[in-house]
């Protein structure tokens, strides 16, 4: 058998239906019916990635399907759980199994609401005015709560009127600096939602 | 991890499927009819092979002598012209257990050879199963049978047992039709995992995020309004190709249709075989009928 070149390969490639019907047993009708339906196939190459559910502490994996379109954008096409994960089997809860509404929800909200003192409805805001009114809040919280000495008269220097939750999704960074921002501004009374 | 059905189901199935899928995808008629035909040849030659429990050292001639004549007979009855003219041109000549026992130590083969013996040894291993398929020439590793060392013809997603959950992997022997756990993100041909070099190519409109819905398998609020705009005709089909060995397979996934009877909706796809060779790939073991 002589042998065979990376151009008989290309060939053969290109040949597409032909080829395929030469290898075959002959089944000439139904490579040429196919062949019209193929040109008429909408077909669009996708991605498969591995990616981590964002709810919880658990962590449950996800596999996200993704197509890049003509003009360079991504578009998320499905998400579901990782069947070959040993953390998850596949499963997901109700929450997580609608994680690609995360990024595709028309009713996502997508800046930062505000409803004023003595305010009936809340007002799209920018993110500048509202970390600034947060920060003003907690200042003004801060300096309102302080406590430098308990009963006894012990330094504690706590700040009691206001109170931190931390997200599920927090990384182990994320949780190592909130708890430290708080504590500086001498917080006690923390808390993390690590579960659904 | 194999999946064995009840055998009745399994012919019925098969046979259900083929009726259905011939009305529904005209453009595959003369594949799904020869199929159907030889479906009758093959479900008997299983369920007396389940009688007869030949043993493994006996397995070539068993199915040379048992099946290969009615093999032949219906491929003359029923197949297309070219597969009639080959059989019988080589009728008088051929000898049956050359044929088989190639076909069982994975020698090449001419396709009209490969394909009598496929025919005839496929439903024999089907039934008795591991024992006999051990004595098959193949390597046993993830990528092949664990039970013959054939290769993977096709691959699905089974129905998971529980709402919310996506079902596994697997592989479908193209020798004996065993199945086999295999990871999902994993070319079967050459074992690359790097999801960059595995394109999925599958018609528009089949994701769940482009039919509307947010949960895959479930009609979500968000989109019952939305008509599509295409109508996939193979919602349940898609080409899993690998850059690396630029090889493919069809994948059935059997959430999108229930329904869907792998070895006989891979059969009718043609149409994305077409398209997979025109893009260059080659499927890492063809069909029955040569695709």
């Amino acid at each position: 058998m002589p042998a065979i070149t990376r151009r008989d390969l290309l060939k053969a490639g290109m040949a597409g239906a032909g080829a395929l019907a030469a290898a075959g047993l002959g089944f000439d009708v139904a490579v040429a019916e196919s062949t019209k339906v193929k040109q008429n196939l909408r077909i669009a190459g996708a991605k498969e990635s591995h990616s981590i559910c964002p709810y919880c502490a658990v962590g449950c994996s996800l596999v996200a399907y993704t197509r890049q379109n003509a003009d360079g954008s991504v578009q998320l096409l499905q998400i579901e759980g990782d069947p070959d994960s040993p953390v998850n089997e596949g499963r997901l809860c109700p929450k997580g199994a609608t994680a690609m509404q995360l990024a595709t929800s028309p009713r996502r909200v997508e800046s930062p609401q505000y409803r004023a003192a003595g305010a009936t409805s809340w007002k799209s805001v920018t993110w500048e005015f509202a970390l600034g009114k947060i920060a003003q809040n907690i200042k003004a919280s801060r300096d309102a709560s302080f406590v430098t000495t308990d009963g006894n008269g012990n330094t504690v220097n706590r700040t009691e009127g206001i109170a931190f939750a931390g997200g599920a999704a927090f990384s182990s960074e994320e949780g190592y600096f909130a708890t430290k921002l708080m504590r500086g501004l001498g917080l006690v009374h923390l808390e993390q939602q690590a579960r659904v | 991890m194999t999946q064995a059905p009840v055998a009745a189901e399994l012919w019925a199935d098969r046979r259900l499927r083929t009726v259905e899928l011939r009305a529904r995808q005209p453009f595959a008629r003369e594949v799904l009819d020869f199929y159907g035909a030889l479906l009758g040849v093959q479900e008997q030659a299983y369920e007396e092979a389940r009688s007869a429990r030949p043993r493994s050292g006996e397995l070539v001639a068993y199915v040379a002598e048992m099946v290969v004549p009615a093999v032949v007979n219906v491929s003359i009855a029923a197949g297309p012209q070219q597969l009639r003219a080959a059989m019988a041109g080589q009728i008088e000549t051929m000898d049956a257990r050359d044929l088989v026992d190639a076909w069982v130590k994975s020698e090449e083969q001419p396709a009209v050879d490969r394909y009598l013996a496929r025919a005839s040894a496929g439903p024999v291993l089907e039934a008795l199963g591991p024992e006999a398929a051990a004595s098959c020439v193949g390597p046993r590793d993830q990528r092949h049978c664990e039970s013959c060392g054939g290769s993977p013809q096709l691959s699905y997603f089974a129905l998971a047992g529980e709402d919310l959950a996506a079902g596994g992997r697997f592989l479908l022997c193209g020798r004996c039709h065993a199945s086999w756990g295999y990871a999902r993100m994993t070319c079967p041909g050459c074992g690359e995992d790097s999801s960059s070099r595995l394109p999925i190519f599958s018609e528009e409109g089949t994701a769940s995020g482009e039919r509307g819905s947010v949960v895959r398998g479930l009609l979500g609020k968000l989109g019952d309004d939305r008509i599509p705009e295409h109508m996939p005709l193979f919602g349940h089909i898609r080409i899993e190709a690998c850059d690396t060995c630029h090889q493919y397979l069809l994948n059935v996934d059997l959430a999108a249709d229930p329904a869907a009877v792998p070895i006989v909706d891979e059969l009718a796809a043609l149409p994305l075989d077409l398209y997979a060779r025109e893009r260059g790939y080659s499927k890492i073991t063809p069909n029955l009928m040569g695709f």
